[in-house]
């Protein structure tokens, strides 16, 4: 799905459409206004769905674990306004999204916002770093594969990646845990870091999060590996095909510098988008691996908060995950304009 | 196309290739990860020891000039010494953190004593264990509450809120008491108790100060007492004491350091277990500020007790997963604790966190059938093994009506069940299966000769049939009877639902954090019968309140102070406590007072509260556990021995508290065995 | 060309692949040795002649275990991947059919889901309308139809511009009658590769939500059977995985795979010099 979008982004050679500003600026306000229609619509979806499901907004509350006393639903009803007109909810509601104020859990007594800052930064390492290593692997692969179609190589990796891309994370992560953790007992096989290591170096601290951070991101990483090489392959063949390319190649060209300057280059902005819907992606395969690894991310939160009904907590974290795929789909989008001046003029 | 691949003999890199390459940047930094950590520790340590035996020797001699401990900072001769000079026992402060000593305590000027930190009266355990443990890693489990005073939630939150606070009488491995705050045990002989077993006068420690340097006096006692019976936290406190305050009129100050107990009514079997052990005395200057108890948790001021442990950083505790750090508090009224620092760290499987030494101590889930195989790699560890008070029960509450009022029905489904099998499948056959009289198979006044309700799907069919619940339309599952409906309880709480005779299924709830093949496996069994059911899984705190509330018309549930005094019996299943909104519980029983059985229990109940011939009451729990197994309003399902396998070299006089850890709660985590290193008895001194 | 009869042979494998899958799920009440639920045998039991993948902590046959999770399987595949291809199609063809102000409005709606989180947004979902097998179906094929909309709409654009459609459109022949009679047959690999990918998706996803622990608890369902698995502790340490954890990751591999390779073969089909562009699963 996710490669669909470059298909209609011809690649071709550098520096050939005239650039024109005040399109691109056009371009990047509609962009901005897109973006922030979206994130709307994400936190409306979060205010309505509690109340578009039939029935008391209060009775997910009023479960065994309080029946409700009639002035532990007034004093609930009116900390959420919900004693007040729809209208007035929902400016409320606004507001205290607007403050990051997003409420306290019901079963883990805390403030959602203290949870999800010790939490997050988990989440957001994981999905960086594989986001990181899986577009070095399959961009490399990609330009390499699509330079030998055809070749032994290219049929190993077109193979293997198609193979990859059948694996769901859950299973990539349990079979990694198992080999390199209990097989072959090279990593640890959970959480992020050993805990109480205040007083151990910088080094050391860091070291510990790198070899707690391995297979997770190993497994992330393989999850996310196969549509971009995919892409980067199929994307290469094409510029190949293109007469600059071959012109340049004729006139005796390194291969090294047609590979990575002229292929690569060209292959870079549909990679970037990819790249940047793969962020949504990778938030939910983080989910599974995490859980598997019992990497202390959003997972951690956001799966008792279902079994516990901690409606307050699991809304948060998908707002916050939704917000934060959006805010990176649009930055790619920016810069995928910066970067291919076209854009605009479509 | 083929132009661009020509050169086939080279290899461009593969997946495979890049694979290694990043299980070789794993491994660089796993080596990079044991270097340093070897390293760091071993300096750590050396330093440590040599920081200490400095220190020691500096207050050695700053006792000995002034009679007292100094500070880091005028040891150093930082700050001026009592007498205002300033002295230079040490070249440098910064090397003092990990130091324990309290400034300005008492010393006798020959060398240190007891309060130094440097506790020399603590006899190594057995041969070969260490002089004191630095850190203790331990598993944490998850939804415990936090450890203030009010809102522990399960036996374990209890026990974490004990590192802080103290009661005033304790327990160690023999199971009998031991003086904590208060110096004896009061007794009739000793004058501690009266002849007729109505006032009970308690002589507490002098010099106990709060961990605020507050100083601690028997004004804290009747604080604590009346806090709970008739002041803010009445209708919050879990207290293990409170069964105990309907019998006590008031709390008296003797003195600073003497309080005393004056009852309406002797009881002379459980005084001792729920107000001794069971009442963690809080500070009053703290508390008597505070007007909503169960909501403190972000207040360091919540926190503070006179107990051996303070808690790191109360907003580190993570009530979801357990971790947590506790260190040792220097002025602890029984010396700086053995271990100085105890960690819960989290951990998904057992085995592995033992096997890779990630914890120091860690039990295999007594719920699960790990087979030997899987035990394997930590067969070599020691371990300690004993018989359980935890159980996984079968509730009903009869106050949901038909058919869960009825006798026959709930005969019917525990003849259904076969605990033999679940105990081999569940709990890999290391326990017991459980005794219909609802006491641990180990309790000293079990009943022996009950009825076993051994598996028998005829008898219970037969039940079902006399009933009227029966299957009228050949599905092969049992409808109501349409002149009797039988009532679901749902699963969105109170509101429950009459059905006639379409079908019946009823849900079966129980709570995630406990096997739910158990669950699965009862489903079945009841489907034998004709029974259909289904099973409703939730999270630890859902389950917990819809038990306590009693939002449901069977349930399993999990818990544990089988073991403990006899009269869990009473507190669990009678109804004239039960009903009473203050006494609810997760593991109460609600509604068994609508048979001759039923009054009869609750006579015998009250009959042995006030009983103070042993043998006479003994013979009161066997006829209670005689009526509970007769009319099955509760069943035990097993009960998993308790085990826990530790490291070679780390703390290794764990025990199973026998009776339970104060006041009922089984497991290992008793403090007594992390403050003094032993099994028995105070530290030298003591 | 070589790469061309290799991908047909895929599709073949795969189509074996899934027809294997598909007719034991259909097979299960004949060739099922007990009722998945019933304790039939001992407490991880090893593989052996009654018990042909062993047995779980309770004594269930997981060979029975398996193939019930098969049909769960083959029925969210069925419910969800042809909700989310319905749903799709319809939003597709009528944005490029009917272009402006409708085109626009849905095609931003696409955008819209197409870059949530849709793992996270289907645990939100969930959690409000409930974790029965039907409404995770549901909720699957409601976040998962955007990706089927726009390939169909992009098709049905290039149609657009067909002489033949516009003849037809001259000769006043009707929508519906357009739609059905020229547009469906045109695009009816392009749906075919949709619906194969929607199909995994849906697999994967169902197995996955029961592996998290929240999907429908009152079904057996191969990510049921691995989250069972996975609460054991030692798990690894013991023989016991490799019948209970294995074969269930091995059964959802090897029907995504299948799904993978026919999703080769048809997109060698429809554009031969570009096929594995597109195949495959998609986004969580």
């Amino acid at each position: 799905m996710t490669a669909e979008r470059h298909a209609y982004a011809k690649p071709e050679p550098p520096g050939g459409a005239p650039v024109r500003v005040p399109r691109q600026r056009k371009a990047a306000a509609q962009r901005v206004v897109a973006y922030l229609v979206t994130v709307w619509i994400v936190v409306t979806l979060v205010f309505v769905l509690p109340r578009a499901v039939p029935g008391d907004p209060l009775a997910v509350y009023d479960n065994a674990e309080a029946p409700l006393t009639p002035e532990a639903r007034a004093a609930f009803e009116s900390h959420y306004h919900l004693d007040r007109p729809l209208l007035a909810q929902y400016a409320h509601y606004l507001r205290s999204i607007a403050r990051a104020d997003f409420g306290d859990s019901i079963a883990q007594r805390a403030s959602v916002g203290f949870l999800l800052r010790r939490r997050l930064p988990w989440t957001l390492l994981l999905v960086g770093t594989s986001l990181a290593v899986s577009s070095a692997v399959s961009f490399a692969a990609g330009i390499t594969s699509a330079w030998r179609r055809g070749s032994a190589t290219d049929r190993r990796l077109l193979t293997a990646m198609t193979m990859l891309h059948a694996v769901p994370e859950y299973v990539l992560a349990t079979l990694l845990l198992i080999l390199f953790g209990v097989v072959i007992p090279i990593f640890p096989i959970a959480s992020a870091s050993t805990p109480f290591t205040a007083s151990s170096g910088q080094l050391y601290k860091l070291a510990d999060v790198a070899f707690h951070l391995a297979l997770p991101a190993m497994a992330l990483s393989l999850g996310l590996v196969g549509t971009k090489f995919l892409l980067v392959r199929n994307t290469t063949i094409s510029v190949l095909g293109q007469e600059y390319m071959v012109a340049a190649r004729a006139k005796g060209l390194p291969d090294q510098l047609l590979k990575y300057r002229h292929a690569g280059r060209n292959v870079l902005l549909p990679f970037l988008t990819v790249v940047g819907l793969q962020v949504a992606f990778a938030a939910g395969g983080a989910l599974f691996v995490e859980t598997v690894f019992g990497y202390p991310g959003l997972a951690s939160l956001m799966i008792p908060a279902v079994e516990n009904k901690d409606f307050p907590l699991l809304e948060a974290c998908f707002l916050l995950m939704a917000l934060l795929v959006l805010t990176v789909n649009l930055a790619v989008d920016m810069a995928y304009a910066r970067l291919d001046p076209r854009v605009g003029a479509e | 196309m083929q132009r661009f691949s020509k050169r086939r003999g080279e290899e461009g890199f593969t997946l495979i290739e890049l694979l290694v390459v990043i299980v070789i940047l794993g491994i660089l930094s796993a080596v990079v990860v044991f270097a340093v950590r070897g390293t760091g520790d071993k300096g750590q340590n050396a330093a440590q020891l040599t920081d200490k035996r400095t220190v020691r020797t500096a207050e050695e001699s700053f006792c000995a000039k002034f009679g007292q401990y100094g500070t880091e900072k005028q040891l150093a001769g930082i700050d001026a010494a009592p007498d205002g000079q300033k002295y230079k026992f040490l070249s440098e402060e910064s090397t003092l953190t990990d130091v324990q000593t309290v400034p300005g305590g008492k010393c006798t000027g020959s060398g240190i004593a007891d309060k130094s930190g440097f506790i020399t009266g603590f006899a190594a355990p057995n041969g070969g264990s260490p002089a004191q443990i630095d850190s203790l890693k331990l598993a944490a489990s998850g939804g415990n509450g936090y450890p203030t005073p009010f809102e522990w939630v399960r036996g374990p939150g209890h026990l974490n809120a004990n590192y802080m606070f103290d009661p005033m009488l304790w327990k160690d491995a023999t199971g009998q008491y031991i003086p904590w705050l208060a110096t004896a045990v009061p007794t009739v002989a000793n004058g501690g108790i009266s002849a007729d077993y109505k006032t009970y006068t308690f002589t507490l420690r002098s010099g106990v100060t709060w961990q605020d340097g507050v100083a601690f006096t028997a004004n804290d006692v009747k604080f604590t007492f009346d806090y709970q019976k008739t002041g803010a936290a009445t209708t919050v406190t879990q207290c293990f004491c409170k069964g105990a305050f309907p019998y006590i009129n008031s709390v008296t100050v003797n003195s600073p350091t003497s309080v005393s107990f004056n009852l309406n009514t002797a009881i002379p079997n459980t005084f001792m277990g729920n107000i001794g052990t069971g009442m963690i005395i809080i500070p009053e200057h703290i508390w008597t500020t505070i007007t909503t108890p169960a909501a403190q948790h972000t207040s360091a001021n919540a926190y503070i007790g006179t107990g051996a442990y303070k808690l790191n950083n109360p907003t580190a505790y993570d009530p979801s997963t357990g971790v947590s750090q506790y260190d040792a508090y220097s002025g602890f009224f029984l010396g700086t604790p053995y271990v100085r620092q105890l960690r819960f760290i989290t951990v998904t499987d057992s085995v592995a966190a033992l096997t890779t030494k990630a914890v120091d101590a860690g039990g295999v889930g007594s719920e699960e059938a790990v087979t030997d195989a899987a035990l394997a790699p930590v067969a070599s560890l020691p371990k300690v093994q004993n018989a359980g008070g935890w159980n996984r029960a079968f509730h009903f509450n009869l106050t949901q009506g038909f058919p869960y009022n009825d006798v026959k029905f709930r005969q019917a489904v525990a003849y259904t069940v076969d605990r033999k099998a679940l105990l081999q499948s569940i709990v890999g056959g290391r326990g017991m299966p459980g005794s219909m009289g609802n006491l641990a198979p180990s309790h000293e006044m079990l009943d022996p000769g009950l009825p076993a309700y051994d598996r028998d799907v005829n008898k219970s069919k037969a039940l079902l049939d006399q009933l009227g619940i029966v299957d009228t339309n050949a599905d092969g599952k049992r409808e109501c009877p349409a002149a009797n409906p039988c009532t679901l309880v749902n699963t969105t709480g109170a509101n429950t639902t009459s059905v006639t005779p379409a079908n019946f299924t009823p849900n079966l709830f129980t709570s995630t954090r406990f096997n739910t093949a158990t669950a699965d496996a009862i489903k079945q069994y009841l489907l034998d019968v004709g029974l259909d059911s289904t099973v409703v899984g939730e999270a630890s705190s859902t389950s917990d309140a819809r038990a306590k509330a009693g939002t449901y018309g069977m349930m399993l549930v999990g818990w544990g102070n089988l073991t403990s005094d006899a009269d869990q019996l009473r507190t669990r299943l009678d109804h004239s406590y039960t009903s009473v909104a203050a006494n609810k519980a997760f593991t109460s029983i609600y509604g068994w007072n609508n048979t001759a059985n039923a009054t009869s229990f609750m006579a015998k109940a009250q009959q042995q509260l006030f009983e103070p011939d042993p043998a006479l009451r003994k013979k009161y729990v066997q006829e209670m556990q005689q009526l509970v197994a007769a009319d099955v309003p509760i069943f035990t399902i097993y009960v998993p021995d308790t085990i826990l396998f530790y490291q070679v070299g780390s703390l290794s006089a764990w025990y199973s508290t026998p009776g339970g850890t104060p006041p009922g709660p089984p497991g290992f985590s008793n403090k007594h065995v992390f403050i003094t290193g032993k099994q028995f008895g105070l530290p030298a001194g003591f | 060309m070589a790469e061309g009869r290799r991908n047909r042979a895929l599709g073949w494998i795969g189509v074996a692949l899934v027809g294997m899958f598909v007719t034991l799920a259909l097979l299960a009440p004949v060739i099922r040795p007990y009722r998945a639920a019933a304790l039939s045998g001992s407490s991880l039991g090893a593989p052996n002649l009654h018990h042909l993948l062993g047995t779980n902590q309770i004594g269930q046959d997981l060979f029975s275990q398996m193939l019930d999770g098969a049909r769960t399987s083959l029925l969210v595949a069925v419910l969800a991947g042809g909700g989310a291809l319905v749903l799709g199609t319809a939003v597709g063809v009528l944005a490029g059919w009917r272009a402006g102000l409708v085109d626009m409005v849905l095609m931003r709606m696409v955008d819209v889901v197409l870059a949530m989180p849709r793992l996270p947004l289907l645990i939100v979902v969930g959690a409000f309308v409930g974790s029965s097998l039907r409404m995770v179906a549901l909720v699957i094929a409601l976040v998962f139809w955007p990706g089927t909309a726009r390939a169909v709409r992009s098709q049905v654009l290039s149609l657009r511009r067909r002489t033949h459609l516009k003849a037809a459109v001259g000769f006043g022949a009707s929508t519906g009658h357009i739609l059905r009679r020229h547009v469906i047959p045109e695009i009816g690999l392009i749906l075919v590769a949709q619906l194969l990918a929607a199909m995994g998706r849906a697999i994967l996803i169902e197995a996955g939500l029961a592996f998290l622990g929240i999907g429908d608890f009152s079904r057996t369902s191969w990510g049921s059977i691995m989250r069972a698995a996975r609460e054991s502790p030692g798990l690894y340490y013991g023989p016991t995985w490799l019948w209970w954890m294995l074969p269930p990751m091995m059964a959802i591999m090897l029907v995504l795979l299948g799904l993978t390779f026919i999703g080769v073969a048809v997109e060698q089909r429809i554009n031969p010099r570009l096929a594995r562009h597109t195949a495959g699963r998609a986004g969580t």
